[in-house]
């Protein structure tokens, strides 16, 4: 089987929202799900358009428009699906930032804990 | 309730974005912009993500960088470079500015094609940026007509060399249905390649045999020799190793893919050995042929070798890329095998 193709960071998170949202992954979902997943940073919807684009000449997602919507000033949605292709570069990309989380929660003993240090909860 | 752009600005927001996105992200931007003043704000962060994106696409990166090289050398070609009157004058380096006009011009001109036409360009910002360009020149005290010319000589060396007629045609994404025809289109664009590599060849060959006739020092006509071995060898190559082949009629779907497959591995491999076949040849001759100016006008060789070793280096790039191409294309065929 060929190698799935690299992807980056947030390559990754944008397939995970894609992943995530299922039937409803448009710009609009998306970008949401990337902020709620990034969490501590902005993410402009013009980088996640940028993303997609990237995504979809990789051959990893696929798009396709729907019919007008009236609460979108009578403009269609441009839906996305992961490929077989795009799943298999997210197993992959999941598996190597698992094993990067084990070999720092190995060497800090308990990467949990230090996170609490770090960001006390109030 | 959602908030709504008044139609001038919806018009304009349309206009704006490339027609790619423009249907999707108009939408979105309704959808999320609770206020005009959200919505221009979104507007304009969104924007030039989104044109750049679609001159990645449409123009791609090293389509525009080949452009540029090549206008580049085109308008330098013009303007009479290097004993020309313009470079004589101060401050030749303000060609930059309608240079720069036409490089971007001709990327965002393929980034607002047609949608569903990747290879469209859309014809009033071409236009646009063209007049861009040679109102620039006049501004800036170019001479105009040289400018124009040097312009309109790339503009037809891109046209013949992306042969538009060929890539024009829209192929759908690779299936039993749509395999002879990638099939058919793949080995035109080989043939293609071939006859543009030949009629090159054939430029320079002439070029070299009346340098043969005029140069007295021996060793220049060696350097000239070595040359005109070095283009036939390289068209011979093309026509014998690296030539287009017939795609087989009447014959099954399996035999078919064998074939675009093995089709395709041995141009990916003929790519990949560009430095061996393409370059290699061409180096007797250029050392021989600098070393015998060297002799003759004391002049130091090695800027203008390094040039030549830049091009060559980025000729070696641009055929891996494509060897990298292809192999992407190698694998799609073995999916559809499976």
């Amino acid at each position: 089987m060929k190698p799935a193709a690299p992807i980056g960071p947030f390559e990754q998170v944008v397939l995970t929202a894609i992943l995530a949202l299922a039937d409803n992954a448009y710009g609009v979902t998306i970008h949401a799900e990337v902020s709620r997943l990034i969490a501590q940073k902005t993410v402009s919807l013009g980088a996640v358009y940028a993303t997609l684009d990237r995504l979809e000449d990789k051959k990893l997602i696929a798009s396709w428009l729907s019919d007008p919507t009236p609460e979108r000033g009578g403009r269609s949605k441009r839906h996305y699906r992961l490929q077989s292709a795009g799943e298999r570069a997210l197993r992959e990309s999941v598996l190597a930032s698992k094993r990067v989380w084990e070999t720092v929660e190995g060497v800090w003993g308990g990467l949990v804990e230090s996170t609490r240090r770090l960001n006390p909860v109030r | 309730m959602p908030y709504s752009p008044p139609p001038w600005l919806d018009r304009l927001a349309g206009l704006l974005l490339p027609p790619a996105s423009a249907e999707h992200t108009l939408g979105d931007l309704a959808e999320t912009s609770p206020s005009q003043a959200d919505y221009l704000r979104q507007l304009a962060s969104v924007l030039p993500r989104v044109v750049w994106s679609q001159v990645r696409r449409r123009a791609t990166i090293g389509g525009t960088v080949f452009n540029a090289l090549l206008s580049l050398m085109a308008l330098l070609v013009a303007l009479g470079v290097p004993t020309g009157a313009f470079f004589a004058a101060p401050a030749p380096w303000r060609l930059v500015v309608p240079w720069a006009c036409w490089v971007a011009g001709n990327a965002l001109a393929a980034a607002y094609g047609h949608p569903r036409r990747p290879t469209h360009w859309s014809r009033p910002v071409f236009v646009g940026w063209v007049a861009a360009a040679l109102a620039s020149a006049v501004a800036l005290d170019i001479p105009v007509l040289r400018v124009a010319l040097g312009l309109g000589g790339s503009l037809v060396l891109i046209l013949a060399l992306a042969m538009p007629w060929l890539t024009a045609v829209p192929l759908g994404p690779l299936s039993t249905d749509t395999l002879a025809d990638h099939a058919r289109l793949f080995q035109r664009s080989i043939w293609w390649r071939n006859m543009r590599e030949s009629v090159a060849g054939m430029v320079v060959i002439g070029a070299n045999v009346k340098g043969l006739w005029s140069a007295a020092d021996p060793v220049a006509r060696a350097g000239h020799v070595l040359i005109i071995a070095g283009v036939l060898f390289i068209m011979g190559f093309l026509h014998l190793r690296a030539n287009s082949r017939p795609v087989p009629q009447d014959q099954g779907a399996l035999a078919l893919l064998a074939f675009h497959q093995r089709e395709l591995a041995r141009q990916r491999d003929i790519l990949r050995a560009v430095p061996y076949w393409y370059l290699l040849p061409f180096a007797p001759g250029l050392l021989v042929g600098a070393a015998s100016k060297w002799d003759a006008t004391g002049a130091n060789p090695v800027g203008a070798l390094l040039v030549v070793l830049v091009i060559f280096g980025l000729i070696w790039r641009l055929n891996a890329a494509g060897a990298d191409w292809l192999d992407r294309k190698v694998g799609e065929v073995e999916l559809l095998r499976r």
